[in-house]
């Protein structure tokens, strides 16, 4: 199960954030042209890189690693953190990698590259009401920023993930120990992550399909539910969190479709170990069906494919941002009949608005709902892009 | 208000006298205005030209010859996360496809971003995908590519590092501020990896600038950094830049003073003219009941009108100067200092308000006297020109009596050691001043002297002339004074340039002793080493020597480093000041000592035995100074040290230049020509002989005085003008006596020769009076203005062209001034002059 337009959206917003830096003295108070995903994507050329065409086989460790004969890829970190005493958080740091040609530069500079990194971290402080955000840039040449297999080690300048030394869990796929560090002035975070199952590939068997048309498709898998402990550090105070982390891995090379105008996605984990990936990606026209994904990941790790028909999402009301005067959904009701799971999916805090270069909504949610007419809770993450 | 009309009248009766003074004080603050905007100019360029890279970098991390290893910048941004952190390449290209005009390349990470300098915002419409997708993407500004008829997107052939290299000129900038612009003119921006290629410099960085807001952050840095690199902050660097050029601009503004000066003693000389001439009227107007303050008034009423009107006209005519002076100054601050390309006059108002306040201020200090004397007029009418001119020359004791303030005053800043270079230009002054207070009574002393050789040469017109001179001195001491200024200053000004100038040339012949001289200047890639054992390898070379320029920098300015591969001979070259060669060499060649350029141990008050720190690659280290050696070539100074010194020390191979020691008997130009086609063929290298370097050196030596020069022929003109009013309204005043001489029997002819006599006198006496003070100035400009601005020594050369120029000069200047009035009172009927009175 893949994001195609979440893969597009960001890589549009790597090349198109690049280049409205370039473009904008942002700090003289200019006010940023609004984005259309579909608008910037049209002169994406794609020509030279390799397309996910059909399923592979992932192996890790080197899976972890960079697959740079594609043209985007992104490694994803969020995870609900909470101290002892019950005060909330959410964090996210992402690395995006973007190439720009399909082949590196010939040249015996070591600043030379085809490859460009973008990082966005935030905190979502819930007691506080806060929402700290910050993103950065660089090219993928002299350390400055890059991915590694093995160790793992993601990095762009002083904000990085790296391998932990741990006991490795054994015999599980793909799974991570790791040290995440990152910050600014305002907030940081010093988090120890272990996995406890192994990856989910999602799709078919790691190929997710973004739209009806072959070829637009992703390789994505995910690492759905990581123990974490260590600090968050909010307006000057240090806080020692525990909580449940989730890192995504996709690379691809395709483009969104004009028909369609942004995604939703949804990562949630359950108090029953199960976790749950959904995404939709909006079609422009109404009268067009939304192309719907998502994986369910049962508490043994098995993944179960989420098809169009076998999941309903239903917005509840919306939230209208006062910094960007952009309408968000605000709630919603996630329904998976054959399941007999039903979920309200709520924001911790409504602004987790990341009005960065790019633009985007993403925060931590809760969810509660009813599981075989149990009562269920969950905590997860929330991504919603193309909103105007 | 009917004074105000008496004094209208008074200035447009006498037409000339008015605008020649308006011309007089027009030029010299023209010539104040110019100078103060050039200086500004260049000032403002300098400024930019730092600013566009640095934006809002408050330090830099500055490393050796070779710059900074750039993994520094990695560590400071990855393993410390020091943010405001920006990598620069910079280097010069050449375009052999335009003429092999000049380029400044600046490589920068488009990555790095929130940087707001020029550069950094000039990239707009270029993205940073684009810089690293297209190969050797590269950003113009606009009027670059017009002047180089580009079209974009194009390719631009640029002559770097190992050969040529095709950028792709992809998109073009164009700033709203016209400075900016200027700024951008010759520079091409990249993607930092280009600009290591195409410089030769892959590995290095110029340097990183930095934006560090806490001192915390700042030591932190500090304390990061490897041995060879250094935290400089960017306004003090910036200064220490500035601070190069600063005895130059000092120099010239000097000059630009003087020649307000003069023009000052034109407006004093018209206003006393005009308030001795006008005595009888003061007079009576003073029995009509005008108080003292209204003729005060009127007076400085008048000399404020034509300090006005001179001054609007010299704020055109400054502009106007201005834009032919900066060529010059410019290729000074190129020839000597940094390079700074500046070709546009910024006009700021600063600098016309100066020179408004200069000038009005100079024309108030200038009135001041006539306008006392004015309001001191008795009320009866007891005029008598006699009575005037006995009271004139009763004054000539007392002002020779006051004259000594000012020559103590002048003697104390010129003579005190460790003055500085103000102090050496207020004595200066004061020395001029002071000696046109003595004029008067030299004045008198020289036409005593002179009377009887006219009286036997000229007969009775010699005696009337000498008479005429000493009878008018009340009018002509100060036009005199004036005019004696002026040709002093270009005599003593013409005397230290050829005394520099025969210094520089047998220090020349001296230091210049290889045969062929190869360099890469201009070049970034220096000499190959391989062309040079080539070159070693071809009969007929004795030795030869090789050294490399270079500069560190650091917080406290620039050194400039100059490295030598010479053996013990060529040492020899070497004139020392101080120290001798046979006892430094031992030290230098394997001791890790230096040798100090005379500017050098002056700047720095070094002296033999002394060390001077130098930021090696492996952190600061002493080395001893075994020697001071006569240098012109850098007046900030020079530290010269042995290649294995430097070896030792700093890890930078390149070499700007060799020099070519040929066996006796073979034909340099020979040898040159086998050079040039054999080997130096397709090279960016520039062969030279001996004999051409050495004119090279004395084009730019000229060069370098050419402004001097312009300012030293502009002071002239204003004291020739001022000359020539003054002459000529006291000859034009004496139509009555001159109709008595007439009607008495006078001829034209013998008229015209008392006229021109007694004019070609005055000029004479000037030009006498100007010589010892010409002379004088000469001295104080070797001995101490040019000591301190520049720490050089210059032996002086005393050529009578000199003397005989200024001599020449002012008497043509009298005989020029007689001339006019002499033609036109021998015309007038002696009947009509009478009858006027």
């Amino acid at each position: 199960m893949n994001r195609p337009l979440r893969s597009l959206y960001r890589w549009t917003a790597l090349t198109a954030a690049l280049f409205i830096i370039a473009c904008a003295d942002r700090d003289a108070g200019g006010a940023q042209p609004a984005q259309s995903v579909v608008g910037t994507l049209s002169p994406v050329n794609t020509d030279g890189f390799r397309k996910a065409l059909a399923p592979a086989a992932f192996t890790f460790p080197r899976d972890h690693g960079t697959h740079p004969e594609f043209k985007t890829e992104w490694w994803y970190f969020t995870g609900n953190l909470g101290t002892a005493d019950g005060r909330r958080f959410g964090y996210q740091l992402t690395l995006f990698r973007v190439a720009v040609t399909p082949a590196p530069p010939a040249s015996a500079s070591a600043w030379a590259t085809n490859q460009t990194y973008m990082a966005h971290f935030a905190v979502t402080d819930v007691a506080g009401d806060e929402f700290y955000y910050d993103e950065r840039f660089a090219r993928g040449a002299l350390g400055l920023a890059g991915v590694r297999a093995a160790p793992f080690r993601a990095w762009l300048e002083d904000w990085r993930v790296s391998a932990a030394t741990g006991a490795a869990v054994r015999g599980c796929d793909g799974c991570l120990n790791l040290r995440i560090s990152a910050g600014n002035d305002a907030a940081a975070v010093a988090l120890f992550l272990t996995s406890t199952k192994p990856a989910a590939r999602h799709g078919d068997n790691g190929l997710s399909q973004k739209s009806a048309t072959p070829g637009n498709a992703s390789y994505y898998y995910s690492l759905t539910r990581l123990a974490t402990e260590g600090t968050i550090e909010v307006d000057g105070q240090t806080h020692a969190v525990t909580g449940q982390s989730w890192f995504d891995h996709e690379w691809s090379t395709s483009a969104l479709e004009d028909a369609q105008a942004g995604w939703d996605w949804f990562s949630l984990q359950l108090s029953g170990q199960a976790e749950l990936m959904l995404f939709r990606l909006r079609a422009r026209d109404p009268a067009d069906a939304d192309f719907v994904s998502g994986s369910y990941v049962a508490p043994d790790g098995r993944v179960s494919r989420l098809r169009p028909g076998d999941f309903a999402i239903e917005v509840l009301n919306s939230w209208t941002s006062p910094a960007t005067g952009v309408a968000y959904p605000g709630q919603w009701r996630i329904r998976i009949p054959r399941r007999r799971l039903v979920l309200d999916v709520t924001p911790l805090i409504r602004r987790q608005e990341l009005n960065s270069a790019f633009r985007y909504w993403e925060g931590a949610v809760s969810a509660t709902g009813r599981h075989r007419e149990r009562p269920i809770s969950g905590a997860g993450y929330v991504e919603l892009t193309g909103y105007h | 208000m009917i004074l105000a009309r008496v004094s209208m009248r008074n200035l447009l009766r006498h037409p000339w006298q008015s605008i020649l003074s308006i011309v007089g004080i027009a030029l010299g603050v023209a010539v104040v205005i110019a100078i103060d905007l050039t200086n500004e100019s260049a000032r403002r360029a300098f400024k930019l030209s730092n600013q566009m890279v640095a934006g809002q970098a408050t330090h830099h991390i500055i490393g050796g010859p070779s710059g900074l290893d750039e993994t520094l910048y990695r560590d400071l941004r990855v393993e410390h996360g020091i943010r405001g952190a920006w990598p620069v390449v910079e280097g010069r290209l050449r375009l052999p496809d335009h003429d092999g005009q000049r380029f400044t390349v600046i490589g920068v990470d488009p990555f790095a971003q929130t940087s707001h300098s020029a550069i950094h915002r000039s990239t707009r419409g270029l993205s940073p995908t684009e810089l690293l997708s297209v190969h050797n993407a590269a950003l113009l500004a606009d009027d670059s590519a017009r002047r180089l008829g580009l079209t974009i997107p194009g390719e631009l052939r640029v002559h770097g590092a190992k050969g040529d290299h095709r950028l792709r000129v992809t998109a073009t900038v164009s700033s709203d501020n016209a400075l900016e612009n200027q700024a951008l003119r010759a520079v091409v921006i990249t993607d930092i990896s280009t600009a290591q290629v195409v410089t030769g410099n892959v590995g290095r960085l110029t340097r990183i600038d930095l934006e560090l807001n806490d001192p915390a952050t700042v030591t932190r840095v500090r304390g990061l950094l490897p041995p060879g690199a250094e935290l400089a902050g960017s306004a003090a660097r910036g200064n220490a830049l500035q601070q190069m050029t600063r005895a130059f601009e000092v120099n010239l503004t000097a000059l630009s003073l003087l020649a307000l000066v003069v023009g000052m003693f034109l407006i004093y000389n018209t206003m006393t003219v005009s308030v001795l001439q006008r005595h009888r009227q003061i007079a009576t107007l003073r029995t009509l009941g005008v108080g003292d303050r209204e003729l005060f008034a009127s007076v400085a009423l008048e000399a404020l009108t034509l300090g006005a009107l001179g001054v609007v006209a010299g704020i055109g005519v400054g502009i106007v100067l201005s834009h032919q002076l900066l060529g010059l100054v410019a290729q000074t601050i190129n020839d000597l200092y940094f390079r700074l390309d500046v070709k546009q006059v910024s006009v700021s108002a600063w600098s016309l308000a100066k020179g408004i306040a200069l000038g009005i201020g100079a024309t108030v200090v200038a009135a001041l006297a006539p306008a006392l004397e004015a309001s001191r007029v008795p009320p009866q009418i007891t005029y008598t020109r006699s009575g005037q001119e006995s009271a004139a020359r009763g004054s000539v004791g007392r002002l020779a009596w006051f004259a000594i303030v000012p020559c103590v005053a002048a003697a104390v800043l010129l003579l005190l050691p460790g003055g500085s270079l103000y102090a050496g230009f207020t004595g200066l002054f004061f020395a001029i001043f002071g000696f046109a207070l003595l004029t008067p009574a030299l004045l008198l002393l020289i036409v005593r002297l002179a009377h009887p050789w006219l009286a036997r040469t000229l007969g009775l017109i010699g005696r009337m002339a000498a008479r005429g001179v000493t009878e008018s001195l009340s009018r002509t001491r100060v036009t005199i004074a004036a005019l004696a200024v002026a040709v002093s200053a270009t005599v003593g000004v013409g005397i230290m340039i050829s005394s520099f100038r025969t210094t520089v040339e047998h220090w020349l012949v001296n230091y210049l002793r290889a045969d062929l001289y190869v360099s890469a200047s201009g070049s970034a890639n220096g000499v190959d080493p391989g062309l040079i054992r080539r070159v070693s390898q071809l009969p007929g070379v004795k030795s030869i020597t090789t050294a490399r320029w270079t500069n560190l920098d650091g917080a406290a300015g620039r050194t400039q480093l100059f490295v030598l591969d010479a053996q013990s001979e060529a040492f020899e070259n070497f004139q020392f000041k101080d120290g001798d060669a046979a006892s430094a060499w031992p030290r230098f060649k394997d001791r890790d000592a230096v040798i100090v350029s005379e500017p050098y141990a002056y700047h720095h008050r070094r002296g033999v035995g002394d060390t001077v720190v130098l930021r090696t690659d492996r952190g600061a280290r002493e080395f001893e100074v075994a020697g001071v050696f006569y240098d012109y070539g850098s007046d900030r100074g020079v530290v010269a040290l042995h290649r294995d010194t430097y070896d030792r020390h700093w890890s930078d191979p390149a070499i700007s230049s060799f020099a070519v020691y040929l066996d006796a008997g073979i034909d340099a130009d020979d040898f040159a020509a086998t050079l040039q086609d054999g080997v130096l063929d397709g090279t960016e290298l520039t062969l030279r002989s001996n004999r051409q370097l050495r004119a090279l050196s004395m084009d730019i030596f000229d060069r370098t005085f050419a402004i001097t020069n312009v300012l030293r022929v502009l002071t002239v003109v204003i004291a020739v003008i001022g000359i020539f009013s003054a002459l000529m309204s006291i000859q034009l005043e004496r139509g009555r006596e001159f109709a008595v001489l007439r009607a008495n029997g006078f001829t034209p002819r013998q008229l015209w020769a008392l006229v021109t006599t007694e004019t070609g006198l005055l000029g004479l006496a000037a030009g006498v009076l100007a010589l010892p003070l010409g002379l004088f100035l000469a001295l104080a400009l070797i001995f101490v203005i040019n000591r301190r601005s520049f720490g050089w020594t210059m032996q002086v050369w005393l050529t009578p062209e000199h003397f005989v120029l200024g001599l020449v000069l002012a008497v043509a200047a009298g005989l020029l001034a007689g001339i006019y009035p002499a033609l036109r009172l021998a015309r007038t009927p002696p009947s009509f002059a009478l009858r006027h009175e």
